[in-house]
């Protein structure tokens, strides 16, 4: 079940709470219930995967380290401290490689959002059976249309409302045609397709 | 977060896409942290989207390696046979479309001289329509006047239909004087009087077929009419329209008629007309 925002606060309070008092299996519950999250959201921004399990840890340990001083002052929302720590670190280390002349030179929010540069030798090998995967539902869908609503709504990242409009679809149907490819592609990926 | 709201609107996929927002990207960021089922979408998504633009990516290179293919192949010492290949395949359909077009310019060429054909033949001159249109006038106008007749007529009819009331009867005896002599009876006209009722009294009320004239001031015949028989009493009615009685000496001659229509002994009845 997914968290409601009271839930989600008083669980995150309550982290903050029994870390500062020492507690080390909050701290584990801690790095359980945001690590996922927080991986997806380096990987995003940075791009290689080695550089986000790095600044994975890095930022578990800033946080911790805070967690155990001074604390937070907003303890319900640990989840965007979290958040805040790991974008921080992130540009830290571009700004690093901008001095060394190993990256371009962007401001941070630019630097946050360049997130899809060239994958390692893992996720090559990953790509490669996803889109093994994406191929395959590109083939099960059932019309044209279908294909060209991901197409348009994905790669050419139109606006819904104008393909809703030129393949004169109810908005109903485009959120049905992309909920239906999102299902079956998570069971393709899951394997049970 | 409202979970309902986030999958139908697309909220995981807006926000891969940069479309959201910035204030509910910031509280969807956080709340995607810890949402396991966010996180799903978002993976999944993210996933179904490079996947996407992967495959986009071939099919675009998968064109391009074509035309290098082409290019290479054009540049190598097959290229004659490449050429005349190409050539072949450009020029089969556009022989096909040349045929087809020939056919349609010939389609073209025999309308056009039916047209001309049809443009070609003799019309009326310009006399001949003034005369047709001048005909046409005069059928025009006597269609008008004989309508107008017809009409005059039809008031007539239904005005000799009406009741005619206080008709002038004019009883007429017998003269056996010689004619010349001035008549006894006479009638004055007025302008409204249409018919005049002659009542004639036959000496023999047994006769039983007779012939009537109307003879004018110079003894012409202006009527007549045979195969008249008197009533019961031997008078016998007849009725003049005023236009035959101009102002003049008028007779009347009744002669009987025999069983083979001989005529037998004759009668007059003189009147003088005259007009008010």
């Amino acid at each position: 079940m997914p968290p409601d925002q009271e839930t989600e606060a008083g669980i995150a309070a309550a982290i903050v709470g029994r870390i500062r008092s020492g507690d080390r299996s909050a701290e584990e519950e801690m790095v359980q219930r945001y690590s996922r999250g927080l991986l997806f959201h380096l990987r995003r921004m940075a791009g290689d995967p080695a550089l986000s399990d790095d600044l994975h840890q890095e930022t578990f340990r800033v946080v911790l380290e805070r967690l155990r001083g001074e604390g937070i002052g907003e303890p319900e929302r640990l989840a965007g401290f979290i958040l805040r720590a790991g974008r921080n670190l992130f540009l830290g280390s571009y700004r690093k490689r901008e001095r060394r002349g190993e990256g371009a030179s962007l401001d941070d929010d630019a630097a946050v959002e360049a997130s899809d540069p060239a994958p390692g030798q893992l996720s090559t090998i990953l790509r490669e059976e996803e889109i093994q995967k994406v191929r395959r539902l590109i083939g099960e869908l059932g019309t044209g249309r279908d294909r060209q609503i991901l197409f348009r709504f994905y790669v050419a990242e139109e606006e819904k409302e104008r393909i809703c409009s030129d393949l004169d679809l109810s908005t109903l149907h485009f959120n049905r045609v992309l909920f239906r490819a999102r299902q079956r592609f998570k069971e393709l990926l899951r394997g049970s397709g | 977060m409202d979970h309902s709201y986030i999958v139908e609107n697309q909220v995981a996929e807006r926000y891969l896409l940069g479309k959201l927002p910035p204030d509910e990207a910031a509280g969807f960021e956080e709340h995607s942290l810890s949402c396991a089922e966010c996180l799903d979408s978002l993976e999944t998504a993210e996933t179904l989207r490079l996947g996407l633009r992967q495959v986009a990516a071939e099919r675009a290179a998968e064109v391009t390696v074509g035309l290098g293919l082409l290019a290479r192949l054009v540049r190598s010492r097959y290229a004659p046979w490449v050429l005349s290949l190409l050539l072949l395949i450009a020029v089969l359909p556009s022989g096909l479309l040349l045929r087809r077009a020939a056919r349609l310019d010939g389609e073209l060429r025999q309308t056009r001289e039916a047209l001309a054909r049809e443009s070609a033949k003799p019309r009326p001159p310009e006399a001949d329509l003034a005369a047709l249109q001048g005909r046409l006038a005069e059928q025009q106008r006597q269609v008008e006047v004989e309508r107008r007749e017809r009409d005059r007529l039809a008031a007539e009819l239904e005005r000799a239909h009406q009741p005619r009331i206080n008709l002038p009867i004019v009883p007429l005896s017998p003269v056996r004087s010689a004619p010349g002599a001035e008549p006894a009876a006479r009638i004055v006209l007025s302008p409204e009087t249409e018919w005049v009722i002659f009542s004639l009294q036959l000496e023999d009320s047994e006769t039983s077929k007779v012939r009537a004239l109307l003879l004018g001031p110079e003894g012409q015949v202006r009527w007549q009419s045979a195969d008249l028989r008197p009533d019961a009493q031997g008078t016998l009615s007849i009725a003049l329209h005023a236009s035959q009685l101009a102002p003049g000496d008028f007779s009347i001659r009744v002669e009987t008629l025999s069983p083979r229509d001989h005529p037998g002994s004759a009668v007059r009845f003189p009147f003088r007309v005259s007009r008010k």
